[in-house]
């Protein structure tokens, strides 16, 4: 637990930007205010360098600027098995995806009707013949956009930032369990939203179980990539059914991606890595994706340098070991 | 800490176990399962079958929950508490096979070309194990596990190509049957999401023979739902709460009724339906054009008779039981065989003095006249006249009930399907209390 604590407990990484925005007063930031007071000693030595930085945001008054990390500390860990008490949508269709990306529904018609769940279903169930992915025409995705990049524990949010301005044009969404670390992630990409208008408007954040309601919130085949970055390690062996890796949620995983969608896995603890890897090669729904392929992916270096956690790594020169897959029809 | 199992487990000794009703496929006989012990009665020769069983254990040991015909009616299973299950074979009804599970059972099923039995179990898996007697020992396999849910139900589409679960988490989901059962069941093909509470049961309604068959559901948010399980588009809500009938059941207060049981009518066309702490049977007909569920008839048994379970059989004819049992909770930590064995006898003798009734519904031939097009309309048989008459009574019932003792036996089972099914609601207060004798949160208010 002590290692993990402190881990989450480091100020928000440098680079995000000194410059001081202007955003809403944060509600949230009102209500963890007390804490943040008893924490201030505390990173106050940690990092007295950037105390000073953000001295003027935490003494209160007219709180702008991108939030800080130190604001939303929660808890190391959620058990992902125990039952939640979050809403989460019946189904797919009740996801109110309008609220995450206002700019791009803007032209939509807005009425999403209740049966389209049923015609991506069926489209998702002929695309065998339509050999490999389902390509949305772009004049359908433009009416009713759909999220095709999910990050799954998506932390503080370093990947969909990065992603973000790669890939303009696709919704992405990061699943969070940990109900404050989301806070800080949606904050976060609000500010940028702010500071920069027009951009990171296709990102956002989702606080969920991803081992339990992904099927509420996407239908079949609906996501071309997954990401699962240095996911929780549960080292115990009685524990390690709550890895987010399993041959059980891997069907899972499988059914929301399209055929030929790419799962992304990486992590420093190599037991974990071992595990992910051959927990992907026996599922017989993913295949590795070659070295060639690698390098001419663009995700893939972000995957070690993208988030918080990678970025802590790197900075410790830790190795990281990665298993990238691809989702491939059934050979039934 | 907060796993799965724990969070189930406090409460369950005081559980009461609902009587099941199975009919075996050809119609020649019923079985009546209730706490620990099978009921069997042959509807041909006209007496009670005794079953004879070479395996070990012998015999249930706790309240099975589950048993199933295969579709030819040459096997039969059951399943429960005590983490066995059973395989037997139906001609000479003996026990073929019983293996141990490490965690309780919910449901059973086979495959349609009868090659497989399929069991889920409390942790939300689907395990395998064929029906073919071999030399070896048998290891059930996993076939596929819905993540932290129990699983409700499991059932085998009648073209064979899909099982479909359900589960605790409102959720249906639909697996492709894999080519070899052996290696799982990766492929996900839909899920039927919507349902508002924990799913109870399905079933399949349509012809077998069209291919056309769709999936019903029943949950805890008191309606049926029509799916079209191919795509897991919803095509029908049937909400049990406008019902008169149900509504004027006076029987109890009128809080939503959970849908407890569904059983599908031989040509697919009926959907017989039963409700918690409700005393009668719903009767659906199934509309193959409109693809909707209309109500067709409210049959109301007795003030008393809250039936558990419910069978249609091959002539259409409805098989209703109404009962329960105490179920004697062993628990994991039983070590001795002597120990095993005593709690075994305990819960056997339980299940042979456990009373049930009976109950039968049958189609009534042709109105005539002017009422030619209400064609379809059940009724409740006389008890005296009676398919199986005094013997099948005597044999399934297990003695003459007193109709006050299974009315409280049965609500009790419903109370105890309640506190199954739905997950624990703590008050904030008691949510705050948890929270602070978590470890991991004593640690953060230590430092603060
Ligand atoms: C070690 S962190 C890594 C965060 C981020 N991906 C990074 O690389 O910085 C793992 C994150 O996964 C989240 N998480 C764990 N189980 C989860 C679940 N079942 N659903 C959603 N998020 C989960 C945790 O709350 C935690 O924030």
């Amino acid at each position: 637990m002590q290692h993990r604590r402190k881990k989450y407990s480091t100020v928000f990484h440098e680079e995000t930007e000194k410059d001081v925005l202007f955003a809403r007063a944060r509600k949230i930031s009102a209500q963890l205010s007390q804490k943040a007071m008893a924490d201030q000693g505390n990173g106050a030595r940690e990092k007295g360098k950037k105390r000073t930085e953000h001295s003027t945001i935490a003494q209160g008054g007219d709180q702008k600027g991108l939030p800080r990390k130190r604001f939303y500390r929660a808890r190391a860990h959620s058990n992902p098995l125990s039952d939640s008490h979050f809403p989460v949508p019946n189904n797919p269709c009740e996801c109110d995806w309008k609220e995450h990306f206002p700019a791009f529904f803007k032209d939509a018609t807005g009425e999403v009707e209740n049966g389209s769940c049923a015609t991506e279903n069926m489209k998702a169930e002929n695309r065998s013949s339509e050999n490999g992915a389902i390509v949305p025409s772009s004049q359908a995705e433009k009416l009713e956009p759909k999220v095709r990049f999910a990050d799954v524990g998506c932390g503080f949010g370093g990947l969909l930032v990065k992603l973000s301005v790669l890939f303009p044009d696709k919704l992405m969404v990061g699943m969070e369990l940990r109900d404050k670390v989301s806070e800080y992630v949606k904050e976060r990409i609000h500010a940028l939203r702010v500071k920069h208008p027009g951009q990171y408007e296709n990102i956002s954040c989702l606080r969920t179980n991803a081992m339990k309601y992904l099927p509420n919130y996407f239908e079949k085949g609906q996501l071309e990539k997954m990401f699962f970055l240095f996911p929780d390690p549960h080292f115990k062996e009685k524990n390690h059914r709550r890895r987010i890796i399993s041959q059980t949620l891997l069907a899972e995983y499988a059914y929301i991606m399209a055929i030929g969608g790419i799962i992304y896995t990486i992590t420093d603890v190599e037991e974990l890595g071992e595990w992910m890897k051959s927990n992907l090669d026996a599922h017989p729904l993913f295949e590795p994706v070659s070295e060639d392929e690698l390098d001419q992916d663009r995700c893939v270096e972000l995957l070690s340098s993208a988030t918080e956690e990678g970025q802590k790594v790197a900075r410790n020169s830790g190795e990281t070991f990665r298993a990238i897959y691809r989702r491939i029809e059934s050979g039934a | 800490m907060e796993d799965h199992g724990a969070s189930l487990g406090a409460g369950v000794g005081d559980m009461m176990a609902p009587a099941l009703i199975s009919v075996h496929p050809d119609g020649s006989c019923v079985v009546v399962a209730i706490g620990a012990g099978l009921r069997i009665f042959d509807l041909l020769r006209n007496e009670q079958v005794v079953v004879s069983d070479e395996t070990v254990p012998a015999r249930h040991g706790e309240a099975i929950r589950a048993i199933s015909f295969n579709d030819k009616g040459n096997f039969f299973s059951s399943a429960g508490d005590d983490k066995l299950v059973k395989l037997w074979n139906t001609e000479s009804w003996s026990c073929i096979k019983t293996i141990r599970l490490p965690k309780k059972v919910t449901s059973v099923a086979f495959s349609k070309d009868s090659k497989w039995v399929l069991f889920a179990d409390k942790f939300g898996a689907v395990y395998t194990l064929p029906t073919a007697v071999k030399e070896e020992k048998d290891e059930p396999a996993q076939l596929l596990a819905h993540c932290c849910s129990i699983i409700t139900d499991l059932e085998v589409t009648s073209e064979g190509k899909y099982i479909v679960t359900s589960d605790r988490d409102f959720k249906i989901r639909v697996s492709v049957f894999p080519a070899d059962p052996l290696k799982g069941a990766p492929e996900i093909w839909s899920y039927c999401l919507g349902h508002t509470s924990f799913v109870t049961c399905t079933a399949f309604v349509g012809s077998q023979t069209s291919g056309q068959q769709l999936l019903v559901s029943g949950s805890g948010d008191s309606t049926v739902r029509l799916w079209d399980y191919k795509t897991g588009k919803m095509l029908h809500v049937f909400d049990t709460n406008e019902l008169e009938a149900v509504r004027d059941d006076k029987t109890v207060d009128c809080a939503a009724r959970a849908v407890i049981g569904l059983s599908v009518s031989p040509d697919g066309s009926i959907v017989a339906v039963l409700l918690e702490r409700f005393t009668g049977v719903l009767l659906l007909e199934y509309d193959d054009l409109g693809k909707r569920l209309k109500h067709l008839q409210s049959i109301i048994l007795s003030e008393h008779v809250v039936p558990t379970s419910l069978a249609f059989d091959v002539a259409s004819r409805l098989w209703i039981v109404a009962g329960a049992a105490e179920s004697i909770e062993l628990g994991d930590q039983l070590v001795t065989p002597e120990e095993a064995a005593a709690a075994e006898a305990r819960a056997q003798m339980t299940a042979k003095m456990a009373v049930a009734h009976v109950r039968l519904i049958v189609r009534c031939s042709g109105a005539v006249g002017q009422d030619a097009e209400k064609a379809a309309h059940y009724e409740l048989s006389e008890k005296e006249s009676m398919l199986g008459g005094e013997a099948l009574l005597s044999t399934l019932e297990g003695g003459r009930a007193d109709s006050g003792e299974v009315a409280v036996a049965a609500e009790a089972a419903e109370q105890a399907m309640r506190k199954l099914m739905s997950k624990r609601q703590y008050t904030l207060q008691e949510r705050e209390n948890r929270k602070r004798f978590r470890n991991d949160k004593k640690f953060e208010r230590n430092e603060v």
